[in-house]
């Protein structure tokens, strides 16, 4: 469903060429929940807002459905890290934002945003404003918003990543649920945490730095619902400390090289 | 997610009660008053020690023809006359900056076309440009509101097109991420992240367009509040002049105390 052939991305840092992307090839197949990983500046987040039309690619294709991606589009939804909600408006304001900005009428937008916060379990906050909750919450608050619009690909850059491991591990969990009980939705997510990685994803996308590229795919080996019976066996624990030394080998080599 | 939020994780950051800032704000508010008091009394003091009162009038006379004043009907209708230009001159100073500087704010092309102008006009004292107003348009109306739209004009449209650098770029970037068009852009994201600059250009701008008001009728028409100063001036009239100069401090005060209540509301969502 999503194709990359061969992505290159090259910015210009202080008149010098950089490559922050190098032949980046891969697919997503619909319905597929992929997490993006490696080492800082291995391009992940660059990669993943090429896919959503933020950014365009110096070189190479990026098609969904075999259409080339030419800007943002109705078919995909982004979650920011830092949460990036209005902080003038009220939460019904913000999850309604995106079905604004497609232009949806205000009754239909007021009523699609309540049942998104229902799902988020975020009822009654509807004229909160973005300071008054915590991190969790206005992280829901995007979650919601990104649904509202019913996107047929969902990309995560690092949604919990400004948040305590506590709540992380349960946003994570929520985030499952919600996406298993969704249509399928496909999903492409940023994580530097290779637990969150292979515990959310039915594959991994490890990439190495200096230039961003993909090291390897992996296919997560365990079915779902993730249980903690499956998180805990010794399978599981095994699959994750291998790549966490992976990913740790890589991010070391690239300390040294850096010098 | 379809049971309400678990207690544990997100719970709401609980809302400051009475804070200890409230005793603290007092405090300021009787220090303030006590040291305006003490400067009262002083100047008292001061002026009836000295032999003639012409130029410095004991604080009671001032009261007195304060009092005598604000119920003297010319002095109404003088400040009548002054404020017609000053809403005009503050308004289209308003209506035609705000835009411009948001629009500078968005486009550094526009900048730097219009820097030049804007440098030259703030460098320059504005009452300097009054002789050119009058030759160009008179002694009337549009040449007295001309002169407050001077002075408020540059310092409009330099802090609204600052306050619009304050916009998060982030909010911009989810903008186009979600698809928005420029007019949901504008209204959902721009105006609302350039309003703690549009109003912080509306309480500078009322500021300069007070002093802009005087200085017209100051210097070259007597009319209005203006008259009433130059009369009291060159007929040696100092407690009804000192009056006449605090009822215009009066006047600036409450305007900034009116913007400066409308700002603090409108930008609520900031938080503590």
């Amino acid at each position: 469903m999503i194709d990359l052939h061969d992505v290159g991305m090259t910015f210009e840092h202080d008149g010098a060429p950089f490559d922050a992307l190098r032949d980046v090839s891969f697919s997503i197949r619909e319905g597929e929940f992929a997490s993006l990983i490696g080492p800082s500046g291995c391009g992940k987040t660059t990669l993943l807002k090429i896919v959503a039309g933020l950014l365009r690619q110096t070189s190479g294709e990026v098609f969904i459905d075999s259409s080339p991606v030419a800007g943002p589009g109705n078919d995909r939804a982004f979650i920011f890290q830092n949460f990036v909600l209005l902080p003038w408006a009220d939460v019904m304001t913000n999850v309604s934002f995106g079905l604004e900005a497609r232009g949806v009428g205000r009754e239909e937008r007021l009523l699609r945003a309540a049942e998104e916060l229902a799902r988020v379990g975020l009822t009654g906050f509807e004229n909160h404003y973005p300071h008054q909750l915590s991190g969790g919450m206005q992280q829901r608050v995007g979650i919601a918003r990104a649904l509202a619009v019913d996107p047929r690909i969902l990309l995560l850059d690092e949604p919990f990543g400004a948040l305590d491991a506590l709540t992380r591990q349960l946003m994570q969990k929520d985030l499952l649920a919600l996406w298993q009980r969704s249509e399928r939705r496909t999903a492409l997510f940023v994580t530097h945490s290779m637990d969150e990685a292979v515990f959310l994803s039915d594959r991994v996308i490890l990439m190495n730095t200096r230039p961003g590229r993909v090291d390897s795919v992996i296919d997560v080996p365990f079915g779902r619902p993730r249980t903690e019976d499956v998180v805990r066996s010794q399978e599981y624990r095994e699959v994750v400390t291998d790549l966490w030394s992976r990913l740790e080998q890589m991010q070391r080599a690239d300390m040294e090289t850096r010098g | 997610m379809t049971a309400p939020a678990p207690v544990s994780e997100g719970a709401p950051k609980t809302l400051p009660l009475s804070r200890p800032r409230s005793s603290g704000r007092w405090q300021r508010l009787i220090i303030g008053a006590s040291s305006v008091l003490v400067a009262l009394v002083a100047w008292e003091f001061y002026a009836r020690s000295l032999e003639s009162n012409l130029f410095i009038p004991t604080l009671t006379s001032v009261i007195v023809a304060f009092v005598d004043l604000s119920q003297d009907p010319e002095f109404w209708t003088a400040y009548r006359q002054t404020l017609v230009p000053f809403a005009w001159g503050l308004g289209t100073a308003l209506v035609t900056g705000v835009p411009l500087g948001l629009l500078m704010g968005r486009s550094k092309p526009l900048t730097q076309i219009s820097t030049p102008y804007l440098a030259f006009l703030n460098a320059l004292p504005i009452s300097t440009l009054v002789p050119v107003v009058v030759i160009t348009f008179g002694i009337g109306l549009i040449a007295r509101s001309a002169v407050v739209y001077l002075f408020a004009i540059v310092d409009i449209v330099l802090t609204t097109a600052a306050g619009i650098r304050y916009i998060n770029p982030d909010l911009l970037e989810m903008s186009d991420a979600f698809g928005a068009n420029r007019w949901t852009r504008v209204k959902r994201v721009i105006v609302p992240g350039a309003m703690p600059g549009i109003l912080a250009a509306l309480r500078i701008g009322a500021g300069r367009a007070v002093v802009g008001m005087v200085v017209m009728e100051l210097l070259l028409v007597a009319v209005g509040v203006g008259r009433l100063i130059s009369r009291y001036k060159d007929g040696f009239k100092s407690p009804e002049l000192y009056a006449v100069i605090i009822s215009l401090a009066a006047f600036g005060l409450a305007v900034m105390a009116i913007v400066g209540a409308v700002e603090k509301r409108a930008t609520r969502w900031r938080g503590e």
